[in-house]
């Protein structure tokens, strides 16, 4: 049954404040067949027939604006929202929503990889599974609540403090998977709670100051703390002892850092951020120029290791339209990232039993030092700068161009033997058209990259003359030993990328609209790696009668990569 | 995708939209030519027989082929300058044509009736 309710509206003559109420009771049946968990990922498909009902209030008295706005559909899908300017001294708006996720379940029935004999038939050990919370539904709600409030400093006029706040929340469970021993041999799949959150606290201040004909400025600064943390138990694994699969027993002791016994998997850890933001825009009317910074200072700490990583980063843009016609801009920036060094320490066991019986692995392989310092890849020192100008070359016809620089030096990642840097130079060129009832663009762009991220010792060289088979595996050549034979750099980020893009909006006639747009991507690299997309769209808008309109809109999306393939190739 | 909107009367507007989409994504077969001259010798004689490399199957465990529909039919009817009564109805159908790790076709239905009701 519908329920209808009303409110009785105030005479704005009488009292000066005036209401705008709406209200939208309802009803909503839902159903589904199979799996929900794609046809209606982010929907609460509960069976049935349900109420919901939403709000709608906005107004104003003597010395306040207000609004306010509510629904209500399921108990994980409902959101509210808020606003009052007082006295326009005061304002603060707040919003709260939540809403549902439902996640996959893998049932890991795939993982039936095993051995075969001469003839072709599987022969055990297999790989094998374990899905301990087999049927189990994965879902997810989130929620978001954030608030800002903002106070104008009445004897500082321009001037205003605030504090914002937010906090995302997300409860439920999905599927932990982890491996047990030599590889994928085992794997396990189990519920995990998810219990997590992210908190924001941001106050701040901002002015604007100045002569507004002349020389006119706003500056502000805002401190960031962030908090994340997830409080759902951590799932535990029984994972298994590490025989020989063979037959020969407990010969991998040294080998491994645990086994036989329960742990926890799927550690998430708790992390806080500290930032600083100061930022400063000038405008300079006489001289038409546009000039802006902003420097940030921010720690972010790793609760469950202390590991921090410390970012340091300052901008300056400049845009300067004293020429007629001509908006030229400049833009540099310099970043600057610490991260902690990582003392990667291994729990040394001695052999329980074969032929490396009551040593360790190291000292059977004084080559092998399991222990060491991981300097960060992350830590670098990147300056970049722009230069782009745009032209009216006509009436209707704008010429737009840009050059951008960008160097990333790391403290320690090659990413070719002895260099650490790569080098980005793009170039773009495009041109602009607009008129009342057309308008578009095409632009090309062109990027060279040396030296793009990659792993300098990806693979073997295919030459195959690496590969050393011995008739006793377990004392032949040992998987360090292979590792080390790497030498092939291999890096699936290009080092050129060509890029076209066009649109265009046509109002044909007051009845007929159409729209378009292209865009077309080739990256390559000097590593066998080459990628290649297209995506063009288009939107047909027709009226026929005043009373009667159709959209149609097409888009295809086509993307190919070739790359290498590395198999390994090694009896262990 | 198609969309139209219709009023037939002065108080009545219906309004109707139909969303399709198909992707598709696939790997070339892997073929490994030439495996004993890649390696230096034959695994079969080095005591490596019961490793196959053959990954001619390989391809087809990433392949996806996915097809998703999306239908609403919708009406709104002025009963009054400020009451409006709203009616919906919205399909979805989601069809994986190649799973593999599991089947996540399925289909939603989901049916709706509001009065929006005001004061100015």
């Amino acid at each position: 049954m519908l329920c209808i309710s009303q409110v009785t509206a105030q005479d704005a003559e009488k009292s000066e404040s005036t209401y705008d109420l709406q209200i939208n009771p309802g009803l909503h049946w839902t159903d589904w067949d199979d799996y929900r968990g794609k046809a209606g990922e982010y929907e609460q498909l509960e069976r049935g027939i349900r109420p919901d009902v939403g709000i709608s209030l906005d107004g104003q008295t003597k010395h306040s604006y207000f609004e306010l706005q509510g629904f209500y559909y399921e108990d994980m899908d409902n959101s509210l929202s808020a606003y009052i300017d007082l006295l326009r001294i005061l304002d603060l708006e707040f919003s709260y929503f939540r809403m549902p996720h439902f996640l996959e379940h893998d049932p890991l029935t795939n993982l039936d990889a095993c051995f075969r004999d001469g003839g072709g038939a599987p022969v055990p050990p297999v790989t094998e599974f374990e899905d301990f919370n087999a049927g189990d539904e994965y879902f997810l709600r989130y929620s978001r609540m954030e608030s800002k409030t903002t106070v104008r400093v009445p004897f500082l006029p321009g001037s205003e403090v605030f504090f914002d706040y937010r906090k995302e929340q997300r409860h439920g469970y999905r599927q932990a998977t982890t491996l047990s021993k030599c590889s994928s041999c085992h794997v396990a799949g189990k519920s995990r709670e998810i219990n997590e959150y992210t908190e924001d606290f941001n106050p701040g201040f901002r002015s604007k100051f100045g002569d507004k004909a002349t020389a006119w400025f706003t500056l502000s600064y805002d401190y960031l703390k962030r908090r994340f943390g997830e409080t759902g138990e951590d799932p535990q694994n029984l994972y298994n002892p590490a025989v020989h699969p063979g037959g020969s027993g407990d010969v991998f002791t040294n080998r491994i850092q645990y086994q036989d016994e329960m742990l926890p998997y799927n550690v998430v850890p708790s992390s806080e951020k500290d930032a600083h933001t100061i930022k400063l825009h000038g405008q300079f009317p006489t001289i038409t120029t546009d000039v802006y910074t902003n420097y940030v200072n921010s720690s972010t700490k790793n609760m469950h290791e202390q590991n921090k990583s410390d970012l340091e980063s300052f901008v300056a843009r400049i845009t300067n339209a004293l020429v007629p016609g001509l908006i030229v801009s400049g833009k540099f920036r310099v970043l600057d990232i610490e991260n902690d060094d990582v003392f990667v320490r291994v729990n040394e066991r001695v052999g329980t039993a074969g032929p490396q019986a009551g040593q360790t692995y190291s000292q059977v392989y004084p080559d092998f030092d399991p222990e060491f310092y991981r300097k960060s890849a992350m830590s670098r020192t990147v300056y970049d700068s722009e230069l782009s100008a745009r032209y009216k070359l006509r009436k209707y016809l704008t010429l737009d161009g840009k050059f951008k620089w960008k160097s990333t030096d790391r403290d320690y990642y090659e990413v070719e033997p002895g260099d650490t840097s790569t080098d980005e130079y793009t170039g773009r060129i495009g041109l602009i058209y607009r008129r009342s009832n057309i308008n578009g663009y095409l632009y090309y762009q062109r990027e060279s990259i040396s030296n793009p991220f990659a792993n300098p010792q990806a693979a073997c060289n295919p030459s195959g003359t690496n590969l050393v088979p011995d008739a006793t595996p377990f004392n032949g050549l040992q998987y360090f030993q292979f590792y080390n034979m790497r030498e092939q750099t291999l890096s699936n980020l290009p080092d050129t990328r060509d890029q076209i893009k066009a649109s265009f909006s046509w109002i044909i006639s007051p009845m007929v609209s159409l729209n378009g747009y292209y865009r077309y991507i080739s990256e390559s690299n000097d590593f066998e790696w080459d990628q290649k997309s297209h995506v063009p769209s288009v939107s047909l808008w027709i009226a026929p009668a005043p009373d009667l309109y159709f959209t149609f809109y097409y888009l295809y999306n086509y993307q190919k990569t070739d790359s290498i393939i590395c198999e390994p190739v090694f009896n262990g | 995708m198609v969309a139209a909107n219709h009023k037939p009367t002065s108080k009545l507007n219906l309004s109707l939209s139909v969303a399709y989409s198909d992707s598709k994504a696939e790997m070339d077969m892997i073929t490994f030519d030439d495996i004993n001259g890649q390696l230096g010798f034959d695994p079969s004689t080095r005591g490596m027989s019961m490793y196959d490399y053959d990954f001619t199957g390989v391809h087809e465990y990433s392949r996806l082929d996915i097809k998703k529909w999306d239908m609403s039919l919708g009406a709104e009817y002025r009963l009054s300058s400020t009451a409006f009564l709203h009616a919906g109805i919205n399909y979805i159908d989601y069809d994986e044509d190649a799973p593999y790790l599991a089947d996540e076709s399925g289909s939603a239905y989901i049916a709706m009736l509001n009065l929006t009701y005001w004061f100015k």
